[in-house]
Parts: structure tokens; sequence; C-alpha cells
């Protein structure tokens, strides 16, 4: 077996806020991916998924102050006891990351080329021509039309759609290994989100880039992730194979998630089933499961006992109580194929 | 979005129109001001047709808007009449103490610049930290000091107990560039500390503004170093409303150089316009007044020019 690329083990998370709060985020988060992998991570806000990005790449919020136990490893190196100077070499060549929100992850005053090329130029210095040239090679290769224009442009002029595949540009300049996608599509038009998964997909497999895709949209992963990790209150509640996770959940939250897809098949008036009540305060100590306050099937025993690890297929695995078995009602699927 | 060009010419022709206001202003100031210039310039002895004559002469006995008409074509033509106390041409003076305001000008700029930047980016980078709890202290400080009790100050330190600087005086850079900026060193720091406190504030604010962006955590994500980061991508989107006080400050340091310039004997455009005002010097106050309003308007249309270099979305109309 060969050494996966990003491999997070009991990864422990703590966050102290600027206000001197402690927030204990990542609880014991197990994870890897493959070379030519894409994981899929699906949690609602303040599930930890973010967290989790930023402590694999390293960078946290500029005032905030984040302690981790655990190993993430890339490539069997463990980045938790690396130097600080590994760690910052590592940014952008090791692990490269694409944010969110295009239309302000890019900077309103600096020329697309120069921060297409960030990753190289933060090394070493490039003349201009190198870097338009450059840049004008990374923008083609993301499918910017016209891109020895775009490069020497400003972000305003760019479209939404094309602003993403600028900052998917600028995180494959550096040739990383990893890829942490912060769910990069959820700005987007629906009709732009399946041209920049597809992108991502198609550099994911060309240069054999590891994949995390972080999203709230579980249907978003169908067909794209290989695997998917459920997470909810900073723990991962399930992972297995995506067909698995998807058609038979083995974790209520799971199954809840799927239930609140919105359908378009079906009758035309209904209502669209939500979860109640929201995720646990991460800001104090919780024994137990973390959904049991929301889950349907919760008894006593899920708030006073840390839930096991329940094996619903080979390298399917669900940390509950009371799974659901395997013949529970299923989601359709219908509804998973519809969304982009 | 009108065109660039089209929306320049509005401006200027804007321009135009203030500078033309402050003209008929500071022609009507003979006529608004009580007592009689000609009393003060030849005194309570005076007959009344020397009077006569010597309203004549500054054209008082005319309507204001002709004497401004006039006024404007010889200023045109570089002649802004002659002094009342010396006969001097107005433009000469001008022109020997606008010079020494302007280097004055610039320098405290640089003062205040050089202090304030590192020191705002060193507070916003790490707010809350020593340096950021010690310049915010130290900047409420400076701005309830008064400019002339630094002066004061300043010229006690190092004028009087140290004898590294000299108390007061000018001499001009051309005639000998190291006594110019020793002389230069006190009326700058007087002119620029306060400035400093106000920049650093001014700056901070919009650098925690810029550095709470997206955009700096992706370059952070990319691997860019703190300084690199601070200076190349956070500094110019949170610099324009520095630029905006720099420009109002050409208009507001006439006010404050007089104070200063006065303080410290410099022979500049301040000191021109206390002594004017005090002798009723009108052709010199009516000179520096459209002067000073031009610099203004200046001023103004550069800060202007440089918001667009600043901030491409300005340019093509986005903001």
């Amino acid at each position: 077996m060969t050494t996966p690329v990003l491999d997070v083990r009991s990864l422990d998370t703590v966050i102290h806020a600027p206000d001197g709060r402690r927030l204990h985020i990542l609880h014991d988060v197990s994870l890897h991916i493959d070379a030519g992998e894409c994981l899929g991570v699906v949690g609602e806000s303040g599930s930890g998924k973010s967290v989790l990005a930023r402590t694999v790449l390293g960078v946290h919020a500029r005032t905030t102050r984040a302690e981790s136990t655990g190993q993430v490893l890339l490539n069997g190196e463990d980045l938790l006891a690396a130097a600080p100077a590994r760690r910052a070499d590592l940014l952008g060549t090791g692990i490269a990351m694409v944010h969110q929100d295009p239309m302000t992850s890019l900077n309103p005053v600096v020329r697309i080329a120069d921060q297409v090329t960030e990753s190289l130029t933060n090394r070493r210095r490039l003349p201009r021509r190198e870097r338009l040239r450059t840049a004008a090679e990374l923008l083609a290769a993301v499918d910017v039309p016209d891109p020895v224009r775009r490069a020497r442009a400003y972000p305003h002029e760019l479209s939404g759609g094309l602003r993403q595949r600028v900052g998917i540009a600028a995180a494959l300049a550096g040739d990383p290994v990893l890829l942490l996608a912060d769910e990069p599509t959820t700005a987007l038009d629906v009709t732009v989100q399946r041209t920049v998964l597809d992108l991502l997909d198609r550099h994911r497999a060309t240069r054999g880039l590891a994949t995390l895709l972080i999203t709230h949209d579980i249907g978003l992963l169908y067909g794209r992730a290989r695997r998917i990790a459920v997470m909810y209150g900073g723990r991962v509640v399930e992972s297995g194979p995506t067909e698995q996770v998807t058609e038979r959940p083995a974790h209520p939250y799971t199954a809840a998630l799927l239930r609140s897809v919105p359908r378009v098949t079906g009758p035309l008036r209904r209502v669209l089933p939500a979860i109640p009540g929201s995720p646990p305060d991460l800001s104090r100590p919780l024994t137990g499961c973390p959904f049991a306050p929301r889950c349907d099937r919760a008894e006593a025993v899920c708030a006073t006992v840390a839930p096991p690890v329940h094996r619903a297929g080979p390298a399917h695995t669900a940390s509950c109580h009371f799974p659901l078995a395997a013949e529970a009602p299923r989601p359709s699927q219908t509804s998973l194929e519809r969304t982009p | 979005m009108t065109s660039p060009l089209l929306g320049f010419a509005a401006r200027a022709g804007r321009a135009a129109a203030v500078l033309l206001l402050v003209a008929v202003t500071a022609l009507a100031l003979p006529h608004l001001m009580p007592g009689s210039p000609a009393v003060a310039a030849l005194g309570v002895t005076a007959t009344p047709e020397q009077i006569t004559a010597f309203e004549a002469g500054l054209g008082l006995d005319r309507n204001v808007l002709a004497a401004t008409a006039d006024w404007i074509g010889a200023a045109l033509h570089g002649d802004l009449g002659h002094s009342l106390a010396n006969g001097a041409a107005v433009t000469t003076e001008l022109a020997n103490r606008i010079p020494v305001t302007l280097e004055l000008f610039v320098a405290a700029q640089l003062v205040a610049l050089a202090i304030a930047v590192p020191v705002a980016l060193v507070s916003a980078w790490r707010p809350g930290g020593a340096v950021d709890r010690i310049a915010t202290a130290g900047a409420f400080g400076w701005l309830a000091v008064p400019g002339f009790v630094l002066g004061l100050l300043l010229i006690w330190l190092t004028a009087v107990q140290l004898r590294i600087l000299p108390a007061t005086g000018w001499t001009p850079f051309t005639e000998d560039p190291v006594e110019n900026l020793r002389h230069l060193v006190l009326p700058a720091l007087t002119l620029g500390l306060p400035e400093a406190a106000v920049f650093t504030r001014t700056l901070r604010g919009q650098l925690l503004d810029t550095l709470d962006r997206t955009h700096i955590a992706a370059a952070r994500s990319r691997g860019m170093g703190t300084v690199r980061l601070l200076l190349r991508r956070a500094l110019r989107p949170s610099s324009l409303p520095l630029v905006t006080l720099i420009g109002i400050g050409i208009g507001t340091s006439l006010g404050g150089s007089v104070l200063v310039e006065s303080l410290f004997a410099v022979p500049g455009v301040g000191t021109l316009a206390a002594g004017a005002i005090n002798g009723r010097d009108f052709p010199v106050i009516q000179a520096v007044m459209v002067v000073c309003a031009a610099g203004v308007v200046l001023a103004t249309l550069t800060v202007d020019l440089l918001y667009r270099t600043l901030d491409p979305r300005i340019a093509h109309g986005h903001r």
C-alpha cells in the first residue's frame, strides 16, 4: 500500500480566539487522501471543516492562535512537528488552497498576473515579462479566454466565474501535491459551479493532485468525490465511499443531511425537511455524541457516552450508538444527480 | 460612466470657478474690513486728496468685479501689484517665500510619513500588541499637545539644552544645503509630529480593515511573508485616506505654518501673510489668498489623479 498524500491522524485543534475564549474545534479527526483522489468533506457551518483545511495548510486567522495535537502527514512528513520555515516553504508549493469567494479573495489593486504567480514570486524574483508569460500560461490552463489580456487586467474587470478560475490558477501555480478547496463554488451561479468543479476534476486527474473538497452541499460531491467524510461538531461522524454514504447512510446526521437536499422530482409543494436545533457550542466541553440533542434516535446514553465506531462496510464507518441499518429508507438518488 | 477626459475637464472648470470666487472675495476685502487702508498706510495726518489718490491707486474707488477683472488680467501677465509696506513687487516676494513654505511642508509630510507608516503597519499587524498600545496612547497624547507648545519644547531641548540646532532663522538651500537642513529640522518636526499621530490612526484603521480581507489570507496561503504582505499587498489599498489627508494638509498647512514659521522665524508664506495682515498690506493679502486657494485646488486635483492610480476600480468607474 502506498503512502497517502495527506494522512490526518487523531487531529485535535484548539483555537484561542482574540476575545480570550478557548474553542476546542476539532476532535480526533482522522482522514486520508491518495494521489489523484478527491475526498469530499461535508458539514454545516461550524462543523469545523474550514478549521480542518486551515490546520492542514498551517495558516490560521491572523488574530487567533491555534494549538493542534495528533499528526498531519504530508507524504509521510509530520507537518505539526515541522519547523515554521518548512511549513512556510510548503505554502502554495506543497499545499495550495482555493478560497470560497472569488470576489473577495483577489486583491482589487493588484494585477491578475501578479496574484496568479505569487506562489512562485514569493520564492524567487521573476522579471515582469516572465510573470506575464507564466500567468498567461496558467490562465490558459484553467480555460480563461484571452489569457494574455486577462493577465494584465485587474480583478474587477473579470466575472465571478473567471475570477474563481484565476483563484484555481493561482493555486496550481506552485505545482502543489495537495489542493484544499474550501467551498470553491458556493459563491458562484449554479451554471458556473459545474464548469469550475469539472475544471478541478480535470486537474486532479491529469496532475495526480490529492484534493480535499469542502462543501456544505452533499449533492455536489456525487460523482466527483470518491470518498466522503461527514463532519459534525468538529468530529468526522461518518466516512466511506460516496455511493455507500449517500445511498446507505449509517449516521442519523448524514441521513438527515441527505433528506434536507431539495429535490426536483416529487410533489411541487411540500415542507423541506430541516434538521431542528443548531450545532453544539464549541466553547463548552462536550461528553457523548455532539448530535444527540438534535437526533431523533438519541437515547439517554447518547448524551453521556462518546459513541463507538460502527463498521457499516469494508471502508465505511460511523460514530453512533444507534446506527441506521443498511435497509433503512434511502434518499432518492435522482435528487443528487440533478444538482451540479 | 463618463469619459475620464470629460470628467477631468469638468473638475478643471469647477477649480477655475473656485479660484474666481476667491479672487473676488480677496479683492472685496478692503471694502469689507473696518478702517481705511489709506489711513493705515498714510497715517492719520493724510489729507482727503491724498487718501482719494491712494484709494484710486489701489482701485478701491471702482466696482469690485471690474477691479477683479483687472487684477486677474494683470495676474495672468505676472503682475500681482506692489506691496504697500515696501513697494516691492508681490510676485518677487512670493517667489522668494513659496519655495521656503513648500520645502517646510514637504519635510513635515516626510517626517509624518516616516513615523506613521511603520508604526501603523506594526500596530495593525498585531492589534492590541505592545507597539499598538504604546502608539495609541502616544498618538492621543501628541494630538492633545498644541503645535506651538511642541515647538517651544523642541527649541528648549535641542537649541537651549543640547545646543545642536539653531533655534530660529533660515538659510536658503542654494546658499548652504547643510545649514538649510539644520534650520529645517525643528520647524519640520513641529509641523510633522502632530500630523504623524493623525496619519498613524488613520492608516492603522484602514489597514485593520484591509488585513481582514480574504485576499490577504489568500496571499498568505501562497507563502507570502509578513513584510512583503504588508508592504506590497496591504499598504496600497489602505493608503487612500492618507492621500486625502495630505491633500487637505496642503491647504491647512498655511494656517499651521503661520504659527510655526513665526515661532522659528522662517521667511515663508506664513510669515509674509501674518506681516501683511498686521500692516493691512492688501495687495499682499490678496495675492497670498489666491495663491493658497490655487494650491488647495491643485492639491485636490492631484489627489483625484492619485486615487485613480492607487485604485484601478476608481479609474474604471466601478466605485
